[in-house]
């Protein structure tokens, strides 16, 4: 499961039948076109409750992705650590995780 | 032959010879030359009749040569037309406009894109087109057209690799697309409907997505537009197709 994304209704149907074959418009539980013939399809109680508990998940680990998203990347960091040596490359990376605490 | 002369002579003009028992002017070799109207149930001549315009009906005009015709052609039943190109001219088409943000995910799976025609004739070719965007978070994406459920236009058998009709690099991230675009030329050799479907699958069966990006963020960044996907089936007339 991929934790760095928002889950939405099409993460939960994966998360609950992994090996599974459909598609779906518009993340919309009535168009699923479900192509699997060996696995029920699960239903929308099913489905919104696997989908809550991955969004759980999700932003228990919110922190995380927000502050990927802001470190910068590693040739701008190397620059940062030749002009500014250790403690300077130290200081733009804590800013970044003070944003962004654990809670 | 009873002849009778009208008009006047002055300025040795406008004299007119006409047989008064058929009423016919005959000027034999002569010319006829007026500025005004002539009227005339029948009007023959050997030689050339000029006029400015002509008017009525030209149901009888014989040896009209084509190139003298200017101007645009009326609305006319062309279906008797004869010595048109014989180079895969386009018998009909049939277009699915496909505007949904849509997902998928697991083996080879229908995507949506589906179209149905009919051939007109089991010698025509079906020409198939897709354009559009689509998106994985994996390094690769592939795709297959099927007929009737059944895939076509793939690539030849060997050993155990997956057979496909064309492939996508992947991003390899949640925030970017790749161009969905592919063709196959198909002789289905049918005049019964027949339905074409694309289906896609990514590595190690992960997600794919057409028409969005994987995250598919609500913001007004071009990361995340969302896209549109045509899937055109055209029937053509005179095509050839080489293996």
């Amino acid at each position: 499961m991929d934790y760095s994304k928002q889950p939405e209704l099409h993460e939960a149907i994966v998360a609950l039948r992994p090996t599974s074959t459909f598609s779906m418009r518009d993340q919309d539980y009535s168009t699923i076109d479900w192509q699997d013939t060996e696995n029920a399809q699960p239903t929308l109680e099913e489905c919104n409750t696997k989908l809550a508990e991955l969004t759980a998940l999700y932003q228990a680990k919110e922190y995380q992705h927000n502050r990927a998203a802001e470190y910068p990347s590693i040739e701008d960091q190397l620059d940062d650590l030749f002009h500014n040596g250790i403690d300077g490359w130290k200081a733009s990376i804590q800013a970044i995780k003070d944003k962004y605490p654990k809670e | 032959m009873a002849i009778s002369i009208f008009g006047t002579k002055a300025n040795n003009t406008d004299i007119v010879v006409k047989d008064t028992a058929t009423g016919d002017v005959d000027l034999s070799s002569g010319d006829l030359t007026t500025t005004g109207d002539v009227n005339s149930a029948t009007l023959t001549a050997t030689g050339t009749v000029a006029a400015n315009l002509f008017s009525g009906s030209g149901a009888s005009l014989t040896a009209l040569q084509s190139a003298q015709l200017t101007g645009a052609l009326p609305a006319i039943d062309g279906s008797a037309l004869t010595g048109i190109s014989s180079i895969g001219s386009i018998e009909k088409m049939v277009v699915q406009e496909y505007t949904a943000a849509t997902s998928g995910s697991g083996g080879f799976s229908n995507t949506g894109l589906e179209v149905t025609i009919t051939p007109a004739s089991a010698s025509n070719k079906i020409l198939l087109l897709v354009t559009g965007s689509c998106a994985t978070n994996v390094n690769t994406l592939v795709v297959r057209f099927t007929e009737n459920n059944v895939a076509v236009a793939l690539g030849d058998p060997a050993g155990s690799r997956t057979r496909v009709s064309f492939k996508v690099r992947g991003q390899h991230d949640n925030n970017h697309s790749a161009t969905l675009s592919g063709s196959a030329i198909l002789a289905p050799n049918s005049t019964s409907a027949l339905t074409y479907r694309v289906q896609m699958t990514t590595e190690n069966n992960n997600s794919w997505y057409i028409n969005r990006s994987v995250n598919d963020s609500n913001q007004a960044v071009v990361n995340h537009a969302r896209g549109a996907t045509y899937f055109y089936a055209i029937e053509l007339a005179n095509t050839t197709i080489n293996t």
